[in-house]
């Protein structure tokens, strides 16, 4: 006799149960207390330290994987860097590290990547994969209230044959983590609300302090963090620094804590 | 004649105070602390604006007024707020002068009181000769401003740095590593060496007010404008202090 290995459940079960499951947490998430967009590191970071604090948190992320590229280090090799003292961050959740010299540790990307994922969503993030921002809700004054969102690849069609309208979700604070593209400044920028500087400026030490010093409120309702900082204050370009990510992350968090009186 | 110096309590300057006041006989030299928390902005909004209006985003055009934007001002605030460091931006010096001076009460503004103000900020000025920003140590003037970051930033580092520098381009831990490299020929942030280095170029300032002449060209002399780091290092660490010319000037201080 042939045990089964599984219980047998029909087909239209595992559609209802995806279903019901998503709606019910899309219609949760139609309202939250901050949306962060883009799901790399530093967007994980302030995903886990946010939740984890009791605030209503939704990570949007445009791929249908997070950690963007932290699953990668330079030269396509998964180890990666990160200079004291971000290094106490991936400590406290678990990552083992070594240490490579007094000020620099490295670790195994995918260790840490996964590790870092693991401590958004224990915390409580509630997250929507294959999502991209197309625009901005907006309140009294022009603040941002939430952001108006599509499926990524319906986001990629051209609308003539799509013709799928976006929906918008609210929050009381936004936080732009998309990279240098910096997706959601660049629907103000679309609307004549917001400028960004670009780059140009002149190279100087302590560029990845000054990206972490920059996270903050760039517009009112409107957090940037991450890469996305030196888009929109024109700071010099640099290199992947995981440990200016996860600490800008981390700024934001506690930034958007203090906007929310938490 | 009154020499007055400014810096926040981030930035190290007792032994450069002592080193004036040993120096200076006929003058008073006083520390004032916080240049802001002496003369404190009557609106920090304004300020805060004021000073984000005269960031330097290209440095290879002529001064012009950085179209402000929220977050700017956000940043700038929590910088006089001390609840952060301006790190990695470049101002305009002379606007950046302009801006402490309004800051001193017309009445405290005379001739007989020299304000020397330490700053982390990084300042430069532009170059009518190769039309470009040159970060920069020092500003003369009212008030003299003397920039921390401008120590590390703007007198070179050896040739051979840089062309390590553009063969690793802008990965800032190979850039520690080539620092890491040279240590010792330059002075860097958070440098056991920066408090001696301040004190000639506070004596530069002091210099200039008083004898209207604050560079030297001899290079063993702490009145010399180096242009290189190992020539800041030459110039403030080895003896004499001064060249003879301005020894005798320094007794009659
Ligand atoms: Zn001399």
């Amino acid at each position: 006799m042939v045990i089964p290995m599984f219980d047998k459940v029909d087909e239209k079960d595992v559609t209802r149960a995806i279903m019901e499951s998503f709606s019910k947490e899309f219609q949760e998430s139609a309202e939250s207390d901050v949306i962060i967009v883009g799901g790399g590191p530093s967007g994980l970071m302030a995903a886990k330290e946010l939740a984890s604090r009791g605030v209503k948190t939704l990570l949007i992320e445009r791929n249908n994987y997070l950690g963007g590229g932290f699953w990668i280090g330079g030269y396509l090799m998964n180890k990666v860097t990160v200079r004291v003292p971000a290094h106490k961050i991936l400590e406290e959740i678990g990552v083992p590290l070594q240490k490579y010299s007094s000020g620099l540790y490295v670790t195994s990307g995918p260790h840490a990547c996964s590790k870092l994922i693991a401590a958004a969503c224990d915390a409580g993030t509630k997250i929507l994969s294959m999502t991209r921002v197309d625009d901005v809700v907006l309140r009294e004054n022009n603040r941002v209230a939430g952001v108006v969102v599509n499926w990524t690849p319906i986001s990629a069609l051209p609308r003539e044959i799509t013709c799928v309208d976006p929906v918008a979700l609210e929050s009381k604070l936004v936080i732009d983590g998309t990279g240098h593209d910096a997706e959601v400044v660049q629907a103000l920028v679309r609307r004549g609300l917001m400028k960004i500087k670009g780059y140009g400026a002149m190279w100087v030490e302590k560029s990845e302090d000054a990206v972490v010093e920059h996270t903050g409120e760039a517009h009112p309702g409107l957090i940037v963090m991450g890469m996305a900082v030196s888009t929109v204050y024109g700071l010099p370009r640099m290199g992947p620094t995981f440990g200016a990510m996860l600490l800008s992350g981390k700024r934001a968090a506690e930034i958007a804590l203090d906007l929310l009186g938490k | 004649m009154r020499v007055i110096l400014y810096a926040k309590p981030t930035i190290k300057v007792s032994e450069v105070v002592e080193y004036l006041s040993k120096k200076i006989k006929q003058h008073c030299v006083e520390f004032a602390g916080d240049f802001l928390e002496k003369y404190p902005p009557s609106n920090i909004d304004r300020l805060s604006h004021e000073i984000a209006r005269i960031r330097v985003l290209n440095p290879n055009k002529e001064f012009e007024y950085n179209d402000v934007t929220y977050g700017e001002i956000q940043f700038e605030k929590k910088v006089l707020e001390r609840k952060i460091s301006p790190h990695g931006i470049l101002y305009d010096g002379f606007m950046l002068q302009y801006i402490y001076r309004e800051l001193i009460p017309l009445d405290k503004r005379s001739l007989e009181q020299v304000h020397i103000i330490f700053t982390d900020r990084l300042f430069g000025t532009f170059d009518e000769v190769d039309r470009r920003y040159h970060s920069r140590v020092i500003l003369l003037g009212y008030p003299s401003l003397i920039s921390t970051t401008g120590i590390v930033e703007a007198p070179a580092k050896p040739r051979e740095f840089y062309i390590q520098k553009i063969l690793l381009g802008h990965d800032p831990l190979a850039y520690e590593e080539i620092k890491e490299q040279f240590r010792g020929r330059f002075i860097d942030h958070g440098d056991p060496r920066m408090e001696e280095v301040l004190k000639g170029y506070a004596m530069q300032a002091v210099f200039y007010q008083v004898f209207n002449e604050a560079f030297c060209d001899n290079k063993i002399c702490r009145l010399y404008n180096s242009h290189w780091q190992e020539e800041v290092i030459n110039s403030q660490f080895t003896e004499p202090e001064f060249c003879k010319k301005h020894r005798q000037m320094a007794k009659s201080l």
